[in-house]
């Protein structure tokens, strides 16, 4: 019984926990800057996807190093959103099953 | 956190004190391994942290997330593995308001008991830091305490069954230190109920051993 009442809190803890990851996830900055040289001069674009497609946005010549910063770090949690989000899913298909008696303890 | 001395001062609290229990008791005894990824920091009133730190910024690069719980608010930080939450103890007229712990950027939940902790907490490792937990005897019968308190009755089960377990390890292999000190530190009232609750211990062994530690 107590096994069954912690595994349901965990399984509404992991809800809970997906829906703000998701939120979190998509307030992050979309895309990535690349660096592109035509004809000896640098020029940065923002890449990203839209619809299952490529798309590339012209942002300029120079861009601050604060922006480039902001986009860095954006990558890196998006990877590592995605990471735990997969993870979370992970469990709770896990407790999903165990709450029905389809997956062993 | 431990870098910025922010541990000194915090007792780790809830079930997470079982698994650490482990190491105090040099990993023989029976104790209940069951446990939620809550992991409840209990803060001191006043908190005497000399310098400022945004403790979500500190954590933020390992994944977690902020998020808010109950209709309160209190803050609480969220990852798959771990989930942190704040806790102080309510003092005077029993308020649920978050209580601001400025120095870290959080607030903290206000529960009634919660001094009972401080009285000689223990240093354990986590990993290879050292943290401070109750002493066992203390945890033990705080649970024993607020077992009544709970909503759920699962809830109550666990807590008795987590204290009963804590104070057979104690008895079996500290001769039952400190049970007895934290028993006399409590007032008269809190021991009642404690006592009465004892009295449903299945082990009359475990029961008469307590029994005699605690009127002596």
């Amino acid at each position: 019984m107590a096994i069954k009442e912690i595994l349901r809190e965990e399984l509404e803890n992991s809800l809970r926990m997906l829906k703000r990851y998701e939120e979190e996830l998509s307030l992050l900055p979309k895309g990535s800057l690349s660096k592109r040289k035509i004809k000896g001069n640098e020029y940065y674009y923002l890449i990203y996807r839209e619809k299952g497609e490529f798309k590339s946005e012209y942002r300029g010549k120079d861009i601050s190093e604060e922006e480039l910063d902001k986009y860095k770090e954006a990558k890196a949690l998006r990877a590592k959103y995605r990471n735990l989000i997969s993870r979370l899913k992970k469990q709770i298909r896990y407790l999903e099953g165990v709450l029905r008696g389809k997956a062993e303890i | 956190m431990k870098k910025e001395d922010i541990l000194d001062e915090v007792i780790l609290v809830g079930s997470w004190c079982i698994y650490l229990y482990q190491d105090y008791f040099d990993n023989k005894a029976n104790l209940p391994p069951l446990r939620t990824r809550d992991l409840d920091l209990l803060f001191p009133v006043p908190f005497k942290l000399n310098h400022n730190v945004d403790l979500f910024e500190l954590i933020k690069d390992l994944g977690f997330i902020q998020d808010y719980k109950g209709e309160q608010g209190y803050i609480i930080f969220q990852h798959p593995e771990l989930i942190l939450e704040f806790i102080v103890p309510a003092r005077g007229e029993t308020t649920n308001k978050p209580f601001p712990i400025k120095q870290l950027k959080i607030n903290a939940q206000p529960l009634r008991f919660m001094d009972i902790p401080f009285r000689a907490p223990i240093q354990v490792l986590f990993g290879d830091v050292k943290v401070r937990t109750p002493h066992p005897a203390d945890f033990a019968l705080h649970k024993l305490l607020i077992a009544e308190r709970r909503k759920k009755v699962e809830k109550t089960q666990k807590d008795i069954n987590q204290a009963f377990a804590v104070l057979k390890a104690l008895l079996e292999y500290k001769q039952g230190e400190g049970i007895l000190d934290s028993y006399s530190a409590m007032p008269k009232t809190w021991q009642k109920t404690i006592f009465n609750k004892l009295l449903e211990l299945e082990d009359e062994t475990l029961l008469e051993k307590i029994k005699m530690l605690i009127n002596k």
